[in-house]
């Protein structure tokens, strides 16, 4: 029974904590401009993050050892540090946009300006990661970012037309309307970008070794990444449906998280939009978490620091103390006055740039017999892999192009 | 003997997908850089955000949105809208361009005008029948600004 539970805990974290503020500005844009015809991407973001993620946890698993030291010491310190100064880069940004995204939500519960909020957001990220539990952090964030199912209720309470909602799924021209090619794919892009972002990957293989999982938890992980985060996916999907449904019929495209709120404000009203509102708060606090560790993590694994909040903090003092000045250097970006948003929408489109970067050498560790002994990739995984590596390498050398030809997206 | 620390197979996969994706990059070009590109992205985002202020009134007056979330929505949109005045008033254009420009930042004051009506009658929890006039007369006005972007967008 206790095993049961603790498999349908892990599934239901994993699918409360897939969504963040990428992916909730970014599936809301694209539903708002694009219909669903961008819902193949976010389908093959999924099985990218799925195929990389249990990848990662079978290393972490395996080898007892988690990304970026392996990745230093299996290929080299150059290529470790071009890795690891793209991945803390992207990192940073994502770790601003979540810390924004914490402001923004709680502006819209309260009404009381960002500029408050974002010293508070940050505060209470760096306490929680100081004081509370991995285990607890990690399961109470993933249970009431469950709270987004909310937009999922809303699709069916706005009685869509589910014909010609149908229709937009088929792939279609990437000109519509006013939108040119470009626009099309530098949002396709953006959302692949959000999909795949590398901190997910970095957390979840610190987290293995946080947890001290063996061989014997690969089986849970596996679970918990094939069911946990393609229904985080169809959250991702159920907020592009909403801006499809209420805002594009309007020409409302999507600049603010304010808007995303709408549509659930029509289908379901004052209850909905509180709950959908516990949703943003859970969704952008828990990934404010991850990446804030994962700068730690990142940092820590590659100059051989001890790391990890299951050591005291006194013990792993360079760990938390890079934790402490992401967050500082995050709060200071945005209390310039810089929009949150527009940080989420490049930092999503970073994130495809570096893409590479992080999932080449997870590939490479993972066909390693000295690392990974009869546990290596199997040819299944590995054609899978080497597709997505396809994927992901066209995404990042097109990301900058696209940008720059489509306006950043305008 | 010095290893490559990316294997041949990684290699030659990132070859390939680096011409794909240099080929993707640069397909296509867009008119968002020219004048009048920026001029009806302008009237497109003002349009956007005029809509946006007539759907949060409506979903305020039938009780669907808390204040909160309407007070934030709202003032996002006299921010966004304060934006797109500021680059319309500092837009360098001359002759049939400056005319539309015109055009657009006189229907978008009246976006910002009735914006402000808008926020009084939030805050006064106003009545459904004053709250619908004012919402559709920015429903009106978010029409005609996206009109006028779409013209500037057909001839170029």
């Amino acid at each position: 029974m206790k095993g049961v539970l603790g498999l349908a805990l892990g599934v239901l974290t994993a699918i409360g904590g897939f969504v963040d503020i990428g992916d909730l500005v970014t599936s809301s844009v694209v539903g708002s401009r694009f219909g669903l015809t961008l819902v193949w991407v976010i389908v093959v973001g999924v099985v990218g993050i799925c195929v990389f993620a249990q990848m990662s946890g079978r290393v972490a698993a395996i080898s007892g050892r988690a990304t970026f030291e392996i990745i230093r010491e299996r290929l080299g310190a150059r290529v470790g540090f071009a890795n690891l100064a793209a991945s803390f880069l992207i990192n940073l940004m994502t770790l601003t946009a979540e810390v924004g995204g914490i402001a923004l939500s709680l502006q819209l519960a309260t009404s009381i300006q960002p500029t408050f909020w974002i010293p508070v957001a940050a505060v209470a990220v760096w306490l929680v990661i100081w004081r509370v539990k991995f285990s607890l952090l990690e399961n109470v964030t993933g249970l009431l970012g469950l709270a987004l199912v909310v937009f999922a209720v809303a699709v069916f309470l706005l009685h869509p037309d589910w014909k010609a909602l149908g229709g937009q799924l088929l792939l279609q021209s990437p000109s519509q309307g006013s939108e040119t090619p470009a626009t099309y794919w530098y949002f396709a892009v953006a959302l692949f970008g959000s999909a795949m972002t590398p901190y997910e990957v970095f957390f979840f293989s610190s987290g293995a070794i946080e947890e001290h999982w063996t061989p014997k938890d690969l089986g849970q992980s596996r679970i918990n990444v094939l069911i946990g985060f393609p229904l985080g996916g169809v959250l991702s999907i159920a907020i592009s449906v909403t801006a499809a449904v209420v805002l594009l019929p309007q020409q409302i495209q999507v600049t603010s998280l304010s808007q995303v709120l709408l549509p659930v404000a029509q289908a379901g009203g004052t209850i909905a939009v509180i709950v959908a509102l516990l949703g943003f708060v859970a969704a952008t606090f828990g990934a404010a978490l991850e990446t804030t560790l994962s700068s730690g993590y990142s940092l820590a694994q590659y100059f051989g620091w001890p790391w990890g909040k299951f050591r005291p903090p006194a013990k792993a003092a360079r760990f938390h103390l890079t934790m402490i000045i992401g967050l500082v250097i995050g709060a200071g970006v945005l209390l310039t006055g810089v929009d949150p948003v527009q940080i989420t929408e490049y930092s999503v489109v970073f994130s495809a740039i570096a893409l590479p970067l992080t999932y080449l050498p997870i590939l490479i560790i993972a066909n390693d017999h000295d690392y990974m002994g009869d546990q290596v990739n199997g040819r299944a995984t590995n054609l899978v892999g080497l597709v997505f590596l396809g994927i992901i390498t066209i995404a990042s050398i097109a990301a900058i192009p696209l940008m720059i030809v489509s306006a950043a997206g305008s | 003997m010095s290893v490559h620390p990316f294997p041949a197979w990684a290699r030659r996969v990132i070859a390939t997908a680096v011409v794909a994706g240099v080929c993707l990059g640069t397909a296509g070009c867009s008119p968002a850089y020219s004048p009048s590109g920026r001029l009806a992205q302008s009237a497109s985002d003002a349009s956007a955000q005029t809509q946006t202020a007539a759907l949060t009134l409506r979903l305020a007056a039938s009780q669907q949105l808390p204040s909160p979330a309407t007070d934030t929505a709202l003032s996002d949109v006299t921010d966004k809208l304060g934006q797109d005045d500021s680059s319309l008033t500092s837009a360098d254009v001359s002759g049939r361009l400056d005319a539309a420009r015109r055009r657009i930042l006189d229907r978008l004051r009246v976006g910002e005008d009735l914006l402000v009506h808008a926020r009084v009658l939030v805050g006064a929890n106003a009545g459904a029948a004053e709250t619908e006039a004012v919402a559709r007369r920015l429903q009106a006005t978010a029409k005609q600004l996206s009109t006028l972007g779409q013209q500037l967008q057909a001839s170029g």
